[in-house]
């Protein structure tokens, strides 16, 4: 699929193994910090919109009722956030084998970009922790939600292709990047219902894959409905799109990486 | 199926201003515009089952280019590469080494990002082990490690590979003098399994010792192709002939005539160097040497000498003699004498050498040139073992050429 055989896919389960490991069994405390890093995330946002701003949902006007709300929008977002940096910088971090091993480079970003499935899983056993404790944990409906990370990864990683191989040429990329999806967090309805947008914002919002991927979070988990099926069609399309063309730009561009480092 | 690999008017460019993404977006083949530096250019190339082939050429010549082309590590920027055979390529020791691993986990961590199984890695782990031979150290963290056991390290994870076709880039000594020897004979063992060798190496000993065929590549082309005998030699009398004219070029205003009273001047200084003696600028160390000068003083001068002085480029007075012209007249007012040095004893160094007429204490005429010795084992360490300073006998010239 997609030219890759199944030597590869072993390699890219190596690479991730490599990046799980470099990332959080390299520091003293290891793997502390891939529960505790979400979760500090988590709680800050939940103290400054929660308590500080005291945010309450139309319909819901428990502060808890907004915390689980929040949590189910913003964990999968941190786990975006990380995925997608992860990838870009990869070709760059990983410099030394690029330049002196012959390997299909496109496995870098795939397999840096699933770095982000550790803390999005430390991020919903956390919220089912909470929901159950709170009485209201999901029901069936939470057999949408392997296809809902699946799709969440697959627009990452081909979002990830192309801000990879674009990063060699332009390192400045990964210092913008964080600013930049720190304005597309706040773009897109996370911490704040759709409804208190403005009218254009809103129609705009439909077509934000981030907003229609928290939202299928949401009607999975908190809304107990099947998520929106246009939503989610909309994001393969997308992700295809973006996919199709950044793997071709990649295998295009990686000749030059070595001239690049 | 035999291995082969096919190249057909392979050239890359690098753009001047270094990369700028454009490589994304556009697909049209690019060309080169002014200025573009050109590594490698048109170079066609069959390598056939069986030949081991070594590149060797000057820093920036384009052979790494070429060999990380082949590899596969880079795309040529037009023509094509053909490759029957799976490529095994090293072009650096030690990239994957991680500081915090120890020796033994390093080589899990090689194996994995060559993609291989943790049971593939453990059919060959004793064995890397073994060669490398650390010790206790191997279940150390690398960044306890001197620079020479991670080389020994890295060496050992590349020495039980079983290549089709093998790419190695520069030289792999490392470690210590057992270590180094070690290694070279691995290396030879394991470019004796491969189907198809290609190094690109600056030792031509390496060359000669490993390949059966040397390609010379001088600014991205292809200069001569054929044995390694042939190629090497000729390549280092090109280097050799180069660095004369550059040291000619840079020491150009040492070097002059200079005549201050009529009558007085000498018209030839000429170093032969070599078995059959040749006349050069760059001389190589333990070779028979022999100075020639050829000057004119007037006759009946009985005062008159000819003064000889060699000084290192340090200030350092190697050689200073003064001979009675009288005794090397060849006739009228032509004097000519030789001054043999069989071997050459200087050391590697370049050397000032004034030749000059005096009367009594007067500088009459004086001539200044300039030459470099080389020696290809230049002794290292201890003290000097030559006596201080060095003589020389003076004999006449034997023929009687006419001085113009």
């Amino acid at each position: 699929m997609f030219g890759f055989n199944k030597q590869d896919i072993r390699l890219a389960l190596n690479l991730f193994k490599m990046n799980v490991r470099d990332r959080y069994l390299g520091s003293s405390l290891g793997s502390f910090w891939a529960i505790a890093n979400p979760l500090f995330m988590l709680a800050l946002y939940t103290f400054v919109f929660g308590f500080v701003f005291k945010v309450r949902l139309p319909g819901a006007d428990t502060t808890l009722g907004y915390v689980t709300w929040l949590i189910i929008g913003y964990g999968p977002w941190i786990a975006t956030t990380e995925a997608i940096m992860a990838s870009t910088t990869s070709v760059v971090g990983a410099a030394g084998v690029v330049k002196n091993m012959a390997f299909k480079t496109e496995l870098l970003p795939i397999s840096a970009a699933f770095v982000g499935l550790i803390s999005l899983g430390v991020s919903l056993v956390f919220l089912l922790i909470l929901m159950t404790i709170a009485g209201n944990a999901p029901d069936w409906h939470i057999v949408w939600l392997p296809l809902i990370v699946a799709l969440q990864f697959f627009l990452i990683v081909s979002l990830g292709l192309w801000l990879s191989a674009i990063n060699v040429f332009m390192r400045d990329l990964s210092i913008a990047l964080p600013n930049m999806l720190t304005i597309i967090m706040f773009a897109t309805p996370i911490f704040y219902p759709i409804e208190s947008m403005p009218p254009l914002a809103k129609e705009l919002s439909s077509a934000n894959p981030f907003y229609l991927i928290a939202d299928a979070y949401r009607s999975v988990l908190l809304h107990n409905t099947t998520p929106s099926l246009a939503g989610m069609s909309y994001i393969i399309l997308l992700s295809l799109i973006i996919i199709y063309f950044g793997l071709a730009a990649f295998r295009r561009a990686k000749g030059y990486f070595d001239s690049a480092l | 199926m035999d291995s082969r690999i096919t190249l057909h008017e392979v050239s890359k460019i690098f753009p001047v201003g270094g990369m700028s993404g454009q490589e994304l977006f556009s697909t049209a083949a690019q060309t080169a515009s002014t200025g573009d530096k050109i590594a490698v250019a048109r170079v066609s190339l069959t390598i056939q089952h069986g030949e081991r082939l070594g590149i060797i050429g000057r820093n920036g010549a384009g052979k790494s280019t070429l060999l990380h082309m082949i590899a596969g590590l880079s795309s040529p920027t037009s023509g094509s590469i053909e490759i029957n055979g799976k490529v095994t390529s090293v072009m650096t020791l030690g990239v994957g080494l991680r500081d915090d691993l120890s020796g033994r986990e390093n080589i899990y961590v090689d194996g994995e990002i060559q993609g291989k199984t943790r049971h593939e890695v453990e059919q060959v782990i004793n064995q890397i082990i073994a060669f490398a031979d650390l010790g206790e150290f191997i279940d150390f963290p690398v960044r306890t490690y001197s620079t020479g056991m991670k080389g020994r390290l890295a060496f050992s994870m590349i020495s039980h590979i079983d290549p089709e076709i093998l790419i190695i880039d520069e030289a792999l000594s490392v470690g210590d003098a057992t270590f180094s020897a070690k290694a070279t004979t691995r290396i030879k063992e394991i470019c004796a399994r491969g189907k198809i060798v290609i190094i690109v190496s600056h030792g031509m000993q390496s060359v000669k010792d490993i390949c059966n065929r040397c390609l010379w590549m001088e600014n991205g082309h292809v200069v001569m192709d054929g044995s390694p005998e042939a190629v090497t030699k000729a390549y280092i009398d090109s280097v050799r002939a180069a660095d004369e004219a550059q040291l000619m070029e840079k020491f150009r205003n040492f070097i002059g005539v200079r005549s201050m009273q009529d009558g007085w001047a000498v018209k030839q200084v000429e170093i032969f160097n070599g078995e059959p003696g040749e006349q050069r600028f760059l001389l190589e160390a333990g070779q028979p040497t022999r100075l020639e000068v050829r000057a004119v003083t007037p006759v009946g001068e009985t005062d008159s000498g000819v003064h000889v002085r060699i000084t290192r480029l340090d200030d350092l007075l190697i050689f200073d003699e003064c001979f009675p012209a009288e005794a090397f007249r060849l006739c009228d007012q032509s004097i000519g004498l030789e001054i043999e040095m069989t071997p050459l004893v200087l050391g590697s160094a370049i050397y000032r050498l004034d030749v000059s007429l005096e009367a009594g204490a007067t500088v009459c005429a004086e001539s200044s040139s300039i030459f470099e010795v080389f020696a290809f084992n230049p002794p290292r360490g201890g003290k000097p073992m030559l006596l201080y300073p060095i003589t020389a006998l003076a004999i006449p010239t034997d023929s009687l050429d006419e001085v113009r």
